[in-house]
């Protein structure tokens, strides 16, 4: 564990000088994702391992762990770097997102829910300065704005959680978590106290109701914040949700309506996406509807939604950042994300249609993509708590693989705007974003025991 | 000004403060607080501008509006429980009338309609013994009383401060207007902890003096005055990156050292079983916040268009004594939230 943090840590300061090998960085930061794979634990059943006096990995933090260090190279490999002499903006840019997998690897990692929840919202200061700093438009100063205060609306209940917690059971251990229990003092207090300590989750995951900083992040965002943000950032409410609800065993009347909530924004966000005209827009809109299921299969808390809901964490972070990696590939060359104009590049692109294939056929959950396997894990236990539930989702899915063929026909199929013709050819840099992408989700396939295995 | 003259301006200033705290007699007290007041005058008012002069004099009746006051309580006490020792509050008459008297002269809600008013009246030199020096011998006053009467004037000033802060900082552009409501807000967060555990408030009460004291010494540098001169490249990049995380650090973001001036109070609420406060106290915050992250997007995050003479200027500004100072107080601000352990001290 101190290697990985040592690993990033060091990044951002080699980073600063004046004339550095991009090369030797990025084979630093391609080791440490190698060395985060050992985390991983195919022993079939919840246990810590790496353990130290405050940080330690578990079977649910192990594939997060691995994820974001996944997207580091991935983000250096995005960022068109120009090698050789390196300007104070590229260090810039590439210190903030090694500052924010260092801060995602301590969030994992930690085991004090205090320690957690200071990582949690350090990662809120890079995202935010790479979000207005190296945005395009005018807009990103409110996306900036929308994008720190919904996240603190939620996270500043769940301070309050923390210190009641610790006032509580005079521990913030979270391997304890599982043995104390929270008495409310009223009928209400305690679902009050679930309430306030999930909010900030499900802000930052985002459900459908608190989802709207999203849309506004993505697209303002340049691509390694949107890789990053998709990938993992929206990853740190369903752990974080997972971690939390071993304190509430019994919240069931609240709980029940957040389900349907999150199931009933899975169909909206659906629906939303085939009506959205900002690429980018679209797969943000797509990341909602995702994570809202996620978020309801979290809150269902059975063995089978938990275990739908890591594998679709891990599977969703790794198919939304290809997309924005696809994206801007196109919008560099265009410096356009409208959808009526992003049009018919199979025409004049040589191996990109595979990958925006792949990545289409993934995001709508085609097997035996891992995408699968965590909805339809999770889709059974919703279904399995609640039968009413069963066309809202059904209805869900078959809206998601509208959207996603409709992102894929407009991208590739369609007739092309004749004054996009003329086109960089994509260069081996970016073939090697995607492929990394994508490799992971295969081999998931063959080993999905050590992205899904969660039992408290 | 003469370099003599302020010289014993300064060390009756910083004579003043201490003859305050560390007294045992109300007389020196108030003697401390009158004289810490008259020496500011001419250090504030020596530029002789209109605005520096009004400033100055609204300053000084509010000061000794509420030094007198606070004699009249000293008084009262005296004529109740027949000592003029500090110690010997009993009474809430005159605890009360202590307490409006450091109330007005501190600057908390609901007597704060002075602050931003002398504040943006004078430069960012005089800014700091305002807002920061001048805050010691009230609060060392006020927390000293808290150990002896509790009372529950405390907890209503600080919830309207820190709401009057977060508010009144809104519709701002200039700097010393908004740095003055910001301290009002912070203000109310640290004698709300005074209700309860004062000895804790002294290590808020510090933090937020070295936080502001930063921030005002780079807004000195830069002639920062208004919204819209932030942009200026006057001052050296790294001191706008800096400033930009001190003041992120005062909106009580964590991993900075300013979120322990949240962390802190919380704590202190909920041990005493306080929960109900603390919803106006996390409203307060997150409205400031807002105005914190304005003046960060217009120092760092937005480069407006310049002509390309400007672009590049590494100019010393205002003052170069300010540099180290700035350098010493910012890791402060940045690795603050080691001292986390420090407060598990107290309780």
């Amino acid at each position: 564990m101190l290697t990985l943090l040592s690993v990033s840590i060091s990044t951002i300061v080699l980073i600063n000088v004046k004339k550095w090998n991009w090369n030797a960085l990025f084979v630093a930061l391609a080791m440490m994702t190698f060395l985060s794979i050992t985390t991983v634990n195919n022993s079939g059943s919840a246990s810590w391992s790496f353990l130290s006096h405050s940080l330690a990995v578990d079977s649910l933090s192990a594939p997060l762990i691995i994820l974001s260090c996944w997207l580091a190279p991935l983000c250096f490999l995005a960022q068109n770097v120009v090698k050789g002499n390196s300007s104070s903006l590229q260090n810039g840019f590439l210190a903030l997102t090694c500052s924010i997998i260092f801060f995602l690897l301590l969030t994992f990692s930690s085991l004090n829910i205090l320690s957690f929840f200071i990582c949690f919202e350090a990662t809120l200061i890079p995202t935010l300065v790479l979000i207005t700093r190296w945005g395009a438009n005018v807009e990103r100063l409110q996306a900036g704005t929308y994008f720190l205060f919904y996240t603190l609306f939620g996270s500043l209940p769940l301070l309050v959680s923390i210190v009641l917690i610790s006032q509580t059971t005079s521990t913030l251990m979270i391997p304890i978590s599982e043995i104390v229990t929270l008495q409310g003092n009223t009928f209400f207090s305690i679902n009050i106290w679930w309430i306030i300590t999930i909010v900030a989750f499900l802000v930052k995951m985002p459900v459908y109701g608190f989802h709207l900083w999203l849309p506004k992040a993505h697209v303002e965002a340049p691509v390694a914040g949107s890789m990053i943000l998709a990938a993992i950032l929206l990853k740190l409410g369903g752990y974080g949700i997972i971690r939390m609800n071993a304190y509430f065993p019994d919240v069931t009347t609240l709980s029940a309506i957040l389900t349907v909530i999150c199931c009933w924004g899975t169909l909206i966000t659906s629906i939303l996406c085939t009506r959205q005209t900002d690429l980018k827009a679209l797969i943000a809109y797509s990341s909602v509807g995702h994570m809202s299921l996620v978020a309801a299969g979290t809150i269902v808390f059975s063995d089978w939604t938990i275990s739908g809901a890591i594998m679709l964490m891990i599977a969703h972070g790794l198919v939304s950042s290809a997309l924005f990696a696809l994206a801007n590939i196109l919008y560099e060359r265009t410096h356009t994300r409208n959808i009526f104009i992003t049009r018919g590049f199979k025409m004049i692109t040589v191996l990109l249609p595979f990958w925006w294939l792949i990545s289409c056929a993934a995001n709508l959950g085609l097997p035996p993509l891992p995408n699968l396997i965590g909805e339809l894990y999770i889709i059974t236990g919703i279904i399995s708590w609640s039968i009413f539930l069963a066309p809202i989702l059904g209805v869900a899915t078959v809206f998601g693989a509208i959207y996603s063929l409709l992102i894929y026909q407009n991208t590739n199929t369609q007739s092309i705007v004749l004054s996009s013709m003329s086109f960089n050819e994509i260069s081996p840099r970016e073939h090697i974003l995607i492929l990394f992408h994508l490799l992971p989700l295969l081999s998931i396939i063959v080993a999905p025991n050590s992205c899904m295995v969660w039992s408290n | 000004m003469n370099r003599l003259v302020n010289a014993f301006l300064l060390t009756s200033l910083i004579a003043g403060t201490s003859l305050v705290i560390f007294s045992n007699h109300w007389f020196p007290i108030w003697l401390g607080l009158e004289l810490s007041t008259l020496s500011i005058i001419p250090l504030l008012s020596y530029t002789s501008q209109s605005r520096s002069v009004e400033a100055t004099l609204k300053y000084f009746l509010v000061q000794a509006f509420s030094a007198a006051l606070l004699l009249n309580g000293a008084v009262l006490n005296l004529w109740i429980s027949n000592s003029w020792d500090v110690n010997s509050i009993t009474s809430p008459i005159s605890y009360f009338i202590i307490t409006a008297a450091l109330i007005i002269k501190l600057g908390l809600a609901p007597c704060h309609f002075w602050f931003p008013d002398v504040l943006s009246g004078l430069p960012f030199l005089s800014t700091i013994i305002i807002a920061c020096w001048q805050k010691i011998a009230p609060m060392f006053l006020l927390l000293s009383l808290s150990n002896l009467v509790s009372s529950e004037i405390i907890i209503v000033c600080s919830i309207l401060s820190v709401l009057v802060g977060g508010w009144g900082g809104l519709n701002q552009i200039s700097v010393r207007k908004i740095l003055a409501y910001s301290s009002i807000g912070h203000l109310g967060w640290i004698t709300c902890v005074a209700f309860f555990i004062p000895e804790v408030s002294y290590l808020l009460f510090l933090f937020y003096i070295l936080n502001n004291t930063a921030i005002l010494l780079i807004c000195h540098n830069g002639s920062l005055y208004y919204l819209s001169s932030l942009s200026k490249s006057n001052v050296v990049p790294i001191t706008a990156i800096l400033f930009s995380i001190a003041l992120l650090s005062l909106g009580g973001l964590p991993p900075l050292g300013g979120f322990i001036n949240k962390v802190i109070p919380l704590i202190v609420f909920s041990l005493n079983g306080n929960n109900f406060i603390i919803p106006f106290f996390l409203i307060g915050s997150l409205i400031s916040l807002f105005f914190y992250i304005r003046i960060v997007f217009n120092t760092s995050l937005t480069l407006f268009p310049q002509h390309s003479l400007n672009i590049v200027s590494f100019r010393t500004g205002n003052s170069s004594l300010s540099q180290p100072i700035i350098s010493t107080l910012i890791p402060i601000t940045i690795w603050g939230l080691l001292l986390l352990p420090i407060f598990f001290l107290f309780i």
